[in-house]
């Protein structure tokens, strides 16, 4: 009887076991919380995602990417009170740099979300023109982060003759497998082929968001980056040939609202969604804002300066407590309420243009235009350039003092230098192990990744 | 009658010639049915005569002087006899007894999961403290009493601040990011127990246990070994504390009154430099530093000409003598149909923190009812209202500031009416906050009004049915709510940036609020055969379902010229909501089988479903056995005199660990409406892994269990070996995916070790001396981290690591040499051993050990007639401590106070100093980064703590019974009067706050402005009528 009763007990208890399923499963619920399942059924959904992406990247490009780029060159002085900036423009950054790593982590999950649009988009319905739009914007940010990322943690593109030397992890997947470094060749390979067909892809007009003309200027400003003069040359004049933008009067590519000469820009809507914090807040030297962290260098302001009608000269720099111990030079580029960064813009395409006619010794008097229309606006007067390499000089001139603390000067440097023009920045050897950044501690987490050697910059 | 007496009379007196002038007293002890019994102790009170019974039971006391004694007898089994006895001048008197078993200790049962055992059938690993054990130390929160009474239990104590909780590990830890503390069951309810459920907000998480009142447990149970925790299946891994609370057994009405005062001390405190210590200090790093005329202070908040004459000791101001006081009182009665318990109890501590405290309200009502011999009944049900009356601590202020950025050149108050260097007026008696209000305690405490709430019910109602004299099935339900509410208020000026539109100060209030659910309900059946009169056997099957919710109201703010958020009724409860909930449902049973009492056997199986793990894992299996043999009832061992118990027993099972937070296997986004552009937007947020599962730990332990000498002397050894697989990790992911972080399980560790326990009863007369000692041994090694490398387990602060074949949280510094007589410059080592000025992050190294060699207490309890003395040493043999703030505190000068240490530092060139030269500079130290980690901060971590003194006096006899009460106790303590240390901290016992899980497994031994323990003087008086 009892046992009766016991097996009975066993039997009642596993016959509740099963139906146990359901009491077993509980989906995460809460505010603004969703299953993946029901994330993504729709073209609006895909947007949203898409949307995702641009809101990152406004982060990645709001400044402090850019910077990185400025404190390893000539253009600023030491750091004031930013200890991570400190360690960067000493080149001697490490694996503990705190802002590097936040920096690195928003490019790649800018790369990460642009994966998932890509994986995802041939399951939703749509027509065949949005889908290419969807595809175009995902590789385009997944090129121009990969681009951004690997000139800043890895020498330059024609360190040696293959480009064999390691560069950055490429991903093209959402997943979560180790991440290993491929060399600078892969790289560059893999940014051109998205670039392209992204190209394909993109309309012609997006609003404010990546369109054809952006993958153009992207593709022009890599093959610079490549020492590819021809291609360099093909994309730029492509991208001003169009008319669709015009350079600035003012010199301010760098303000609120929509710049005419934009290709590609971060856009802020108002005071509240700034994207511009990390040039504002660093840069900013007017009013209550005595103490900068960023400053120009005494030798760029003489640069600057040295020709005294150079508007650019007067209206981006203020030097502050002039001969006396506190001296420096203060940085007025920047000085509005919110911001505007433009990524790509028709004055940078004006200057490759230059440039690359300059290396190819031809069409001089296209060159010499555009080094004028540049020189004009800021009040300069008109220069007679009869020469590829007096086209040339003229261009790194103008670009170093037109693209002052966009993030620009130490990958131009490191050209020159690959091309031998160049041999040192800031007195130290232009391919010194510390005039790259370190990637972050996280990135060693598997075993076989390899670090950057550090030092011999001093 | 008479025939004895006359007997003894007879023998006497034929005696009597062959003694001459000492008496003696002999005789013959037998048991009930006539046989001999031998080693029974017989002992002649208040002298030292005593002796054992020989193989016959017979015994003989001699040299004895005339007059009126009493003779004990006493045997393990049974009653201990006593007669008087009137030793007569030249005569020798027999004295013959019975003596009877004694039924409660032969059935002295131990409770184990989902039942009860007999003792003596016991053959897992479990150790049993009672009730004295756990109020003799004066505690809110009844797990601080358990320290260094359970050998293989590490108790640390949580520090200072009024009702912080401790550290329990059983065996070494076997986890990284999962829990690792030990399942804890009240009076069968699976309570909720989530460290982390308020953050570390304030330098403090808070205390799950804190709601339980120390004075309503009756015992608690120590389950150690798998075959012991088996039975709890996927939670038990890190072993199982079992809690009963009072019944009320035992007949009549009783009632009980205690209460408990005492004052609190800090343990130590810190040495740091007054005003003018600290700009010598500051003047002479400037001018090390080749700086001319008159230094700048950092921040330059104070001159320095203004600070020549401020001196403001901070710590003084942060700590003071706290008061405690407790008050009990309780009812209980026990009659053949039911018993019953009642207790009410208040507790307030004030801290030695200035404004912190802790006061709670407890009430609980147990009933136990039997209606009739086949039907019973059993009522739990308790109530915890609790106050936490809070401060900052540690990193976010209060004593830690004082020990760190509040400098002594400060001021408290503005001394007169001015305006300061950025324009804002100040009247004379302000709060001087120029240095952030985090760098004025005083203003922090006085402007910032903070209460923890606190509502916790622990209930359970369970109903057996026994249809046979051997057969019982119970229905069991229990249920544990806690409602919790934060409750910060600031006052206008605490934050001088919050201003209203015309300039006038604001305050700000903060509401958070959460609920949590914790029930869980099961039906077991237990039927015990007896196949022959050699062979027994209990069968045990059930099944059981817990389920668990926690509602998170997240925490509400908004800017209050006057009230608090609470009082002025702005909160709206059900917004901001994201409940999170998990469930178990299990079925196990179990065999235990005794065969003539001497061989016993035990196999357990639990099958567990988790709503934690992926749809490949939800179910679990876990089996266990052990045996064990009580080779002191064999008969070559019988009638040893010097062995009066010996058991050997063994065990091996698999248990497992699911401690991790909900909702891991669902892959999730999240909705956002106003993004880029002011378009909305989703994005990936949890990226899951459908695959994980529970942690694995398989456990072999075997036991021996001794009595020597009629059990003067009684104890265990024991000896495991534990392995853990499939540890859960939350591991760091590389940026390069666009994650931080997911769950995996990954890796594998094992732990080992022994312990060792020996109760002697060194005195038995009139005057009783009885020692306790324990201490054990944990190894603890890390075996696999899959493919990832050290870094992958993040959570660990300042710099400990998982790293194969070390224990787990080891610390990984660079190693540091000395100072350079020199040049007064720090030396480091790098990689390869050489020496240079530089701090690399690259040259860290594994160093130092986590965890202790070994731990352990040695309790002495002495007795003699109405007073009773006893008291606690526990200690803690090797392991380290890493002093983290130190570096700080000692290293560059900079805007953190230094400690007096500082005084051996260099200043000329063949200076031999513990310290470099003073600098401004951390280049100097190696790195421009003033926090690099090095091993000059790690220090050995063994210490002897006197844990507690008690004095106690009983009032006995007369004057009790004219009080007509039963019993009357008043007790002295004193708690850590003493520490014994190696370490140049506060306090080498160190519980300080966490931020998750893997941070508390893996920083047990860091210490960073964590407060120390508290030295207090209580007394207690206790009565019973």
């Amino acid at each position: 009887m009892k046992t009766f009763k016991n097996i009975f007990l066993v039997v009642a208890g596993l016959a509740v076991f099963s139906s146990c399923e359901k009491i077993l499963t509980f989906e995460p619920e809460g505010e603004g919380i969703i299953l993946e399942e029901q994330a993504l059924q729709t073209k609006e959904d895909l947007q949203k995602l898409l949307n995702s992406v641009y809101d990152v990247e406004a982060n990645f490009l709001g400044g402090q990417n850019q910077n990185f780029s400025e404190l390893l060159a000539d253009n600023v002085s030491l750091p004031n009170n930013n200890d991570d900036y400190q360690q960067i423009w000493r080149h001697g950054s490490n694996f503990f740099n705190g802002t590097v790593s936040n920096v690195f982590a928003d490019a790649y999950r800018a790369i990460y979300r642009s994966n998932v649009v890509l994986k995802d988009m041939g399951r939703i319905e749509m027509s065949a023109e949005e889908m290419q739009r969807f595809e175009g914007e995902a590789l385009f940010i997944r090129a121009l982060n990969h681009f951004v990322i690997v000139r800043q943690f890895a020498q330059p593109y024609g360190f040696n003759t293959n480009n064999t030397q390691l560069g950055i992890g490429v991903k093209t997947e959402p997943t979560f497998d180790p991440v290993y470094r491929e060399s600078v060749n892969d790289v560059y390979e893999q940014i051109v082929a998205d670039l392209k067909n992204a190209e394909a892809k993109l309309p012609e007009n997006n609003g404010i968001y990546a369109d054809q003309f952006a993958a153009k200027a992207l593709l022009a400003k890599v093959y610079l980056d490549m020492s590819d003069w021809q291609n360099a040359y093909d994309y730029a004049n492509e991208v001003i040939s169009s008319n669709r933008y015009t350079l600035e009067d003012s010199l301010d590519r760098f303000s609120p609202g929509t710049s005419t000469e934009a290709i590609f820009e971060v856009v802020s809507t108002n005071s509240v969604d700034e994207r511009g914090l990390g040039f504002k807040n660093n840069y900013r030297s007017d009013g209550a804002n005595a103490s900068p962290t960023l400053r120009a260098s005494k030798e760029l302001y003489n640069a600057a300066t040295a020709d005294t009608n150079d508007l650019r000269g007067q209206k981006w720099y203020r030097l502050i407590g002039a001969d006396t111990p506190d001296e420096f030079v203060g940085v007025a580029k920047f000085d509005f309420s919110y911001i505007n960064v433009p990524v790509l813009h028709l004055t940078e395409m004006k200057l490759i243009r230059a440039e690359t006619l300059g290396e190819l010794n031809t069409n001089l008097s296209q060159g010499e235009s555009d080094i004028n229309d540049i020189r004009a606006r800021a009040g300069l007067n008109a220069l007679s350039i009869i020469s590829g390499t007096q086209l040339k000089d003229a261009a790194h001139l103008e670009r170093r003092l037109e693209m002052v603390f966009e993030g620009d000067r130490v990958h131009q440097l490191k050209r020159q230098a690959v091309n031998g023009d160049v041999t040192e920045i800031r007195d130290s050897p232009w391919d010194c192990a510390g005039m790259v950044i370190q990637f972050p501690n996280s990135e060693g987490t598997v075993q076989g990744f390899i670090f950057n050697p550090e030092g011999g910059c001093n | 009658m008479h025939k004895n007496y006359f007997k003894l009379l007879l023998i006497g007196l034929l005696f009597w010639s062959s003694s001459a002038i000492a008496q003696s007293i002999s005789g013959e002890v037998l048991d009930e049915n006539g046989e001999p019994l031998p080693t029974v102790a017989v002992i002649i009170k208040g002298t030292s005569a005593n002796t054992l019974t020989d193989f016959n039971g017979k015994f003989s006391l001699s040299g004895l002087a005339p007059g009126n004694v009493k003779v004990t007898f006493s045997i393990m089994g049974y009653k201990t006899a006593e007669r008087a006895v009137d030793i007569q001048n030249g005569v020798n008197t027999t004295l013959n007894i019975n003596m009877k078993l004694d039924k409660e200790q032969l059935e002295e049962v131990v409770i184990v999961g989902y039942g009860v055992k007999r003792k003596a059938e016991v053959t897992n690993s479990i150790v049993t403290l009672d009730t004295k054990d756990l109020t003799d130390i004066p505690t809110p929160s009844f797990e601080n009493g358990m320290q260094g009474k359970a050998s293989g239990v590490q108790v640390i104590t949580g520090s200072g601040i009024a009702g912080s909780g401790s550290m329990v590990r059983i065996r070494g830890v076997a986890s990284i990011s999962a829990g690792g503390d030990p399942l804890y069951v009240v009076d069968g309810v699976i309570i909720n127990q989530d460290y982390f459920s308020n953050g570390n907000g304030g330098g403090f998480n808070t205390n799950p246990l804190a709601a339980i009142n120390p004075n309503d447990i009756e015992n608690v149970t120590i389950l150690k070994d798998a075959a012991a925790t088996g039975i709890y299946g996927s939670r038990g891994s890190n072993g199982v504390i079992l809690i009963s609370t009072k019944r009320g057994k035992g007949k009549g009405l009783k009632f009980e009154f205690s209460t408990r005062v005492g004052v609190t001390n800090p343990t130590a405190k810190p040495n740091m430099l007054t005003g003018s210590e600290y700009l010598r200090m500051y003047e002479e790093a400037w001018v090390n530093d080749g700086n001319t005329g008159t230094p700048t202070l950092p921040g330059t908040n104070v001159s320095w000409e203004e600070a020549q004459n401020i001196n403001t000791d901070w710590v003084d101001q942060t700590i003071r003598t706290g008061f405690k006081q407790k008050y009990d009182f309780g009812v209980s009665n026990g009659k053949e149909k039911y018993n019953w318990y009642t207790g009410v109890s208040y507790q307030n501590d004030n801290s030695y923190l200035a404004g912190n405290s802790y006061n709670r309200i407890n009430g609980r009502f147990n009933l136990d009812y039997r209606f009739n011999e086949k039907w019973e009944a059993s009522l739990s049900t308790s109530l915890a209202v609790a106050n936490n009356n809070r401060i900052d601590a540690a990193w976010s202020g209060g004593l830690g500031s004082a020990m760190s950025t509040a400098l002594p050149i400060y001021p408290i108050y503005w001394d007169k009416d001015t305006i300061d260097k950025f324009g804002n007026p100040h009247q004379k008696g302000d709060y001087w906050q120029l240095a952030g209000t985090g760098n004025n305690p005083v203003a922090q405490r006085e402007l910032k009004d903070w209460t923890d709430r606190e509502i916790r019910t622990i209930n359970n109602f369970s109903v057996t049915y026994k249809p046979g004299k051997n057969t019982f099935i119970k229905a069991f339900g229990g249920l544990d709510y806690m409602d919790f509410t934060g409750d910060v208020y600031e006052k206008p000026g605490f934050d001088l940036s919050n201003v209203d539109t015309a300039g006038g100060q604001l305050g700000r209030a903060f509401l958070s609020k959460r609920e949590i659910y914790s029930t869980n309900v099961n039906l077991t059946a237990t039927h015990l055969w007896d196949l022959n009169e050699n062979s027994h056997f209990t069968f045990l099957v059930g099944t059981e379902y817990q389920y668990n919710k926690v509602n998170n109201f997240g925490t509400k703010s908004n800017n209050a010229a006057f009230a608090p958020i609470s009082e002025s009724g702005v909160y709206e409860r059900n917004d901001l909501n994201t409940p999170d909930q998990w469930a178990f449902a299990s079925v196990f049973g179990r065999v235990n089988y005794n065969f003539k009492g001497k061989y016993f056997a035990e196999a357990l199986f639990r099958t567990d479903g988790s709503s934690k793990f992926g749809e490949n894992y939800k179910y679990g299996l876990f089996p266990a056995i052990s045996a064990g043999w009580v080779v002191s009832n064999e008969d070559f061992l019988k009638y040893n005199p010097t062995i009066s118990f010996l058991k050997v027993k063994a065990s091996y099972g698999i248990n497992g660990n699911s401690n991790i937070p909900n909702g891991r296997t669902y892959n999730t986004y999240r909705i956002s409406n106003t993004g880029y552009n002011n378009e909305p937007y989703i994005y990936p947020d949890l990226r899951n892994n459908p695959n994980l599962r529970w942690e694995t730990s398989n456990t072999f332990d075997i036991a021996l269990e001794y009595g020597l000498f009629g059990d003067r002397i009684t104890g265990e050894f024991a000896y495991y070996y534990k392995t853990t697989n499939d540890m859960l990790l939350e591991v760091t992911l590389q940026k390069a995916n666009g994650f931080d972080k997911w769950w995996d399980n990954v890796g594998s560790v094992y732990n080992t070790g022994l312990e060792l326990s020996i109760n002697t009863r060194n005195l038995v007369g009139n005057f009783k001396w009885e020692t306790n000692f324990n201490i054990s041994r944990n190894y603890n090694e890390v075996t696999s981290i899959g493919s990832y490398t050290e870094d992958a387990v993040g959570g660990g602060t300042n710099d400990t690591r998982v790293v194969v074949g070390s224990p787990i949280g080891t610390n990984y510094l660079v190693k540091y040499v000395g100072v350079d007589p020199e040049n007064g410059r720090p030396v480091y080592l790098d990689k390869e051993g050489n020496e240079t000025y530089d701090w690399d992050p690259n040259n860290r190294v594994v160093t130092g050990s986590v965890l202790p060699d070994a731990i352990g207490g040695i309790t002495n309890i002495f007795h003699y007639s109405n007073w009773d003395f006893s008291f606690l040493f526990v200690y803690t043999i090797g392991g380290n401590i890493y002093d983290s703030s130190s570096k700080r505190q000692l290293g560059a000068v900079s805007d953190w106070n230094m400690r007096t240490d500082i005084y051996d530092r260099w200043r000329q060139p063949g200076d031999q100093t513990e310290y470099g030269a003073l600098t401004l500079d951390p280049e100097n130290h190696g790195n421009s980064d003033y926090w690099i980690n090095t091993d000059q901060w790690l220090h050995d971590g063994s210490y002897v703590r006197l844990r507690n003194v008690s004095l106690s006096y009983n009032i006995n006899g007369n004057a009790l019974d004219k009080m007509k009460l039963n019993s009357f106790r008043i007790t002295a303590i004193a708690t850590n009067l003493l520490t014994f240390q190696n370490a140049p901290v506060l306090d080498p016992e160190i519980a300080r706050d966490f931020e998750n899980a893997t941070d508390r497994n893996m920083s047990p031994n860091i210490t960073y402005l964590t407060p120390p323990q508290e030295k207090t003087f209580n007394l207690m008086i206790q009565i019973g009528f």
